[in-house]
């Protein structure tokens, strides 16, 4: 018996929360009741306060019509639920569906974001908003703007699509969508991505970028790239101070960037890289920001080696390091398997070459200076006399080092059980092609600054 | 023996004062008294040969000098659109006709429904002039679906359109 009333008096109490629920209460200056083109209408005007549960509307007029179930909110309209605030003009509420819209111009506060349209809808029992039209989105670290906006207040998500941009203190992403986590700081960008860096002008493109703002780590693994605009200066030999553009651009297929304990960068798979009379062919660049160091290396055996181009140049090993001082390259180390040719600018079927073990060479405002040769080392170098070919010298020791001059071989010093053989321009001349040392390859593979530029101008990011 | 002398005491201090007139009541005039009475009466409002409402009252006093009637005992009156259809009914326990302006004021307990609508207030006056149904009171209306409630009201005598001040609307969900 007890038990019966016990539950009589929970389901009692059950009905009375809902109709609690379902009810809607007005108050305000006064009510007209009319009925026009046949639908009943209430007009309640001045001070009105509608309360369904927790949400409460105040306005200067709302009109409802019975028989379309909504209510239109005329002046100064503001919908609170809990921490919630919905500021409009003019706009609607659906008591059965507890959502409200405005085409008005909207503003929500919700003590976390800001957020602001031309149109929005906001459902009540799921806390979403949907927002349209010039909508913004302001938090403590960043601003967004999109063409449309969906924000999910319980899980604090928010998706954005058309014509997204993120701007903070760092980066403006630019996407076609854009789906921020806010509490747990993950960005993840669809569609026409770019990143514009603030501080250093670089441009970073793809097709989908993540971004883990709390383990400061971003990945791109949609065809990624990165263009950064800069200038070097360089002295010529009559003091003459030349400022150059020097664009750098990097092609791959996955891009990570790494912001702790180290800043990192690193492109794996197909990376594509040019800079001025730089250009790089590997599957894996590390740039190592604090240590100005990048390292490109050769991923597996079964792998290619990767490979390095400087004007007229051609590297190749496991192994390429290079040391940055000033942005200008300062040190290149090639490690394992190093391999270096040069093709003459006139003479484009004689390329000069070096083998050993392992190869560093020195750079003084970007021009090489000298080049150390570790190991097992071959060379063939073609000599020239006023610029006319004069045979080539073979020759090989345990290290070797070549001098510059304006980029051209200068000197050749060879060091450790030295040896070497001239041949004479006759029997050079039309057989170029029987002096090559093993595994010689020049590769017509330089990256195409060109081609890489179709890439970018297939992304529609100008319109933004 | 003390009861005979009490007694006579008695009869002795009675009879040696001045006479004794009766009150006179001056405060009571003629135009308190009706001029016409009647009892279980209908009465027909009606305009141009249509009828516009009919009063049903217990007790009716008609008071010529004072241009008013005084209805009690349960009054009902039907009200009546252009084409002679019932619209309204109005009760309540007591009214009052201003016979210059033919206006009709409900009193106490006064209760006006029509279709689905029921109004209920303490006062209210049905305006000949325009044919409006108004009251400066505190006035509830009630329908299945929402509640109204507010001072002073004014409504046409079908109770489709209506104004009424202060409010507090009820509703429910469904019905926004």
């Amino acid at each position: 018996m007890i038990k019966k009333i016990l539950i009589m008096i929970f389901s009692f109490s059950l009905i009375s929360f809902a109709q609690e629920k379902e009810m809607i209460t007005v108050i305000g200056d006064s009510l007209v009741g009319k009925v026009v083109n046949g639908e009943s209408i209430r007009e309640v005007s001045g001070n009105v306060i509608l309360t369904q549960g927790n949400v409460k509307i105040t306005c200067r007029k709302a009109i409802q019509y019975l028989s379309r179930n909504d209510a239109e909110l005329i002046g100064d309209v503001v919908a609170t639920q809990d921490t919630l605030i919905i500021k409009t003009e003019r706009g609607f509420y659906f008591g059965n569906l507890r959502k409200t819209s405005s085409n008005s111009g909207v503003t929500l506060e919700d003590k976390k974001v800001v957020l602001t349209a031309e149109q929005g809808e906001y459902f009540f029992d799921e806390d979403k908003a949907v927002f349209q039209k010039n909508v913004r989105l302001y938090d403590t670290a960043s601003t967004l703007t999109s063409q449309q906006l969906t924000y999910l207040r319980n899980e604090d998500r928010a998706i954005a699509t058309i014509d997204v941009k993120i701007i903070d203190s760092l980066n403006t992403i630019f996407a076609d969508t854009v789906d921020h986590f806010r509490k747990k700081q993950i960005t993840i960008a669809s569609g026409n991505v770019v990143i514009k860096n603030n501080s250093n002008n670089s441009l970073v493109f793809g097709e989908h970028l993540e971004d883990y703002r709390e383990s400061k780590y971003t990945i791109i693994d949609k065809l990624p790239m990165l263009v950064q605009v800069d200038t070097s200066k360089s002295t010529d030999s009559l003091g003459f101070e030349t400022v150059r553009l020097d664009t750098l651009l990097i092609q791959c297929k996955v891009m990570e960037v790494f912001r702790e304990p180290e800043q990192k960068f690193i492109a794996t798979d197909s990376v594509r890289i040019i800079r001025d009379l730089f250009a790089s062919k590997n599957d894996l660049t590390v740039y190592l920001k604090d240590e100005e160091k990048i390292i490109t290396q050769k991923i597996s055996d079964e792998h290619n080696q990767p490979i390095l181009w400087y004007d007229n140049s051609q590297l190749t090993g496991d192994s390429i390091t290079i040391y940055i001082e000033d942005k200008k390259i300062r040190q290149l180390d090639v490690d394992g398997n190093a391999f270096m040719v040069s093709q003459h600018k006139n003479y484009l079927n004689r390329f000069d070459q070096s083998s050993a073990t392992g190869i560093k060479m020195f750079f003084n405002d970007n021009k090489i200076q000298r080049a150390e040769f570790f190991g097992n080392v071959y060379s063939i170098y073609y000599l020239y006399e006023e610029d006319q070919p004069n045979g080539l010298m073979k020759a090989n020791s345990l290290d070797a080092a070549i001098l510059f001059e304006d980029n051209e071989v200068s000197e050749v010093k060879l060091f450790g059980n030295p040896g070497s053989e001239y041949y004479p321009e006759q029997q050079v001349s039309g057989n170029e092609k029987t002096f090559q040392l093993p595994k010689f390859i020049f590769s017509d593979e330089r990256p195409d600054k060109q081609k890489m530029y179709e890439q970018i101008n297939r992304i529609k990011w100008q319109l933004h | 023996m003390k009861r005979i002398l009490l007694l006579i005491f008695l009869l002795l201090t009675a009879c040696s004062g001045e006479r004794v007139k009766p009150p006179i009541d001056r405060t009571f005039q003629d135009k308190d008294i009706p001029a016409q009475e009647s009892w279980n009466s209908v009465v027909t409002f009606s305009d141009s040969g249509k009828i516009r409402a009919i009063l049903y009252a217990g007790h009716i006093r008609m008071y010529p000098e004072k241009n008013e009637t005084l209805l009690d005992s349960s009054i009902k009156i039907d009200f009546y659109d252009i084409n002679e259809r019932k619209t309204t009914t109005l009760t309540s326990k007591r009214g009052r006709v201003d016979d210059l302006t033919n206006d009709l004021f409900a009193i106490d307990s006064v209760v006006a429904v029509s279709d689905s609508v029921t109004i209920t207030t303490d006062e209210m006056m049905w305006r000949n002039k325009d044919r409006k149904i108004v009251s400066d009171k505190f006035v509830t209306i009630l329908s299945p679906k929402e509640k109204i409630q507010g001072y002073g009201f004014e409504s046409d005598q079908n109770l489709k359109n209506y104004v009424i001040y202060n409010i507090t609307y009820i509703t429910r969900r469904d019905t926004l």
